[in-house]
């Protein structure tokens, strides 16, 4: 009988029974006749086995905690865009701010002269007063947080004490 | 009777939170592994897992059933995986230069010269595994993801060829190359 041709790529598909009958007949004859392509196909069923029953496992996850961080992220995906606005620009704001206060009073004490220690405590008191009313401000948005159920979300196994992660 | 994924996912299309949650708990540790084997990375798996289940609820709509859920699923993950390895794949060739690339021409395993004895005797049998997965590593990102979705979902040729956009021919030629430097790696002749 003649020898088909190294049917390669079909012996996978051959081995988990997943070809046609024409083909599956084809491949199987030439197994009988080819012992380079018999033992590659008794090779390749001995490393699926083994991979099967050897399969690395990841990290443990608290699927709790997995399912909370992800209520959280699709709660920040759906807020609409004014909420993203408000949020996230506030603690880069408030830096700006007290860095843009630091500068000028740093400016006009350097025209005025070398700082004494009253002028370093008055300067600190004023950088942290303005900072005070903008915290204030950012304390206020956070709590709006808490209107669109975050907290709820964080704690769905608490709500849920029978689930198991 | 537990609702089917496929009309679980036709309610998230509607909205319904409760089905989404539903879905997420059957296929989140599936989710999470396969990810992992594909990144071998927890934080990086647990992230693009969580966006996958964040696109899946975006995009229930699109499903339209012509699939099974999780042949679309799957298709949704290991793309966010591979498109997200491709993109740092500059940095991985800084840190970790071993990594075979798609289009390289045979995976750093193919190069390696196969042992002169066979392992099995040689070795003990969890050393052999550890070789195994370190060579599966080694495979390229389509390879790999290809030998995972046959060993580790059990899916077939078919939908393999779904989730990874591309022909059953295809996905024939990934896994007929794995394989083969597998093989070589263990010393099969
Ligand atoms: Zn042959």
């Amino acid at each position: 009988m003649a020898m088909t041709p190294h049917p390669d790529a079909l012996l996978i598909a051959y081995l988990r029974g997943e070809l046609a009958e024409n083909d599956r007949r084809s491949v199987a004859d030439h197994l009988a006749a080819c012992s380079e392509c018999a033992r590659a196909a008794e090779n390749f069923q001995r490393i699926l086995n083994d991979l099967g029953s050897s399969l690395p496992q990841p990290p443990q996850v608290h699927w709790g905690a997995y399912r909370a961080e992800l209520g959280e992220k699709l709660e920040a995906r759906r807020r609409p865009w004014r909420w993203q606005w408000l949020r996230r620009p506030v603690p880069l704001a408030l830096s700006a701010a007290a860095a843009g206060v630091l500068l000028i009073l740093g400016v006009q004490s350097w025209i005025s002269g070398p700082l004494g220690n009253g002028d370093l405590a008055s300067l600190e008191e004023t950088v942290v007063a303005s900072r005070l009313d903008l915290l204030r401000q950012y304390a206020v948005i956070e709590r709006l947080d808490l209107w669109e159920d975050l907290d709820v979300v964080r704690r769905l196994d608490e709500l849920y004490p029978g689930r198991k992660g | 009777m537990e609702l089917s994924d496929e009309s679980l996912c036709e309610r998230v299309a509607g909205r319904d939170e409760a089905a989404f949650n539903l879905l997420v708990e059957r296929y989140q540790q599936r989710a999470y592994r396969l990810a992992w084997s594909i990144l071998r990375d927890a934080e990086e798996a647990r992230d693009l897992s969580q966006e996958a289940f964040i696109r899946l609820y975006q995009a229930a709509g699109s499903f339209g059933g012509r699939a099974r859920f999780s042949t679309w699923f799957y298709r949704i993950l290991v793309n966010l995986c591979l498109d997200h390895r491709r993109k740092h794949r500059w940095w991985r060739r800084v840190v970790a230069p071993v990594h075979s690339e798609d289009e390289a021409e045979g995976s750093v395993v193919e190069r390696l010269p196969a042992p002169a004895q066979d392992p099995l005797e040689e070795l003990g049998r969890g050393r052999v595994m550890s070789r195994l997965w370190a060579a599966v590593d080694g495979l390229s990102h389509q390879q790999r993801a290809a030998l995972l979705l046959q060993v580790q979902e059990g899916l077939p040729t078919a939908e393999i060829a779904l989730v990874l956009k591309c022909s059953e021919a295809t996905v024939r030629v990934h896994l007929h190359r794995a394989l083969t430097a597998l093989r070589k790696t263990l010393g099969g002749a």
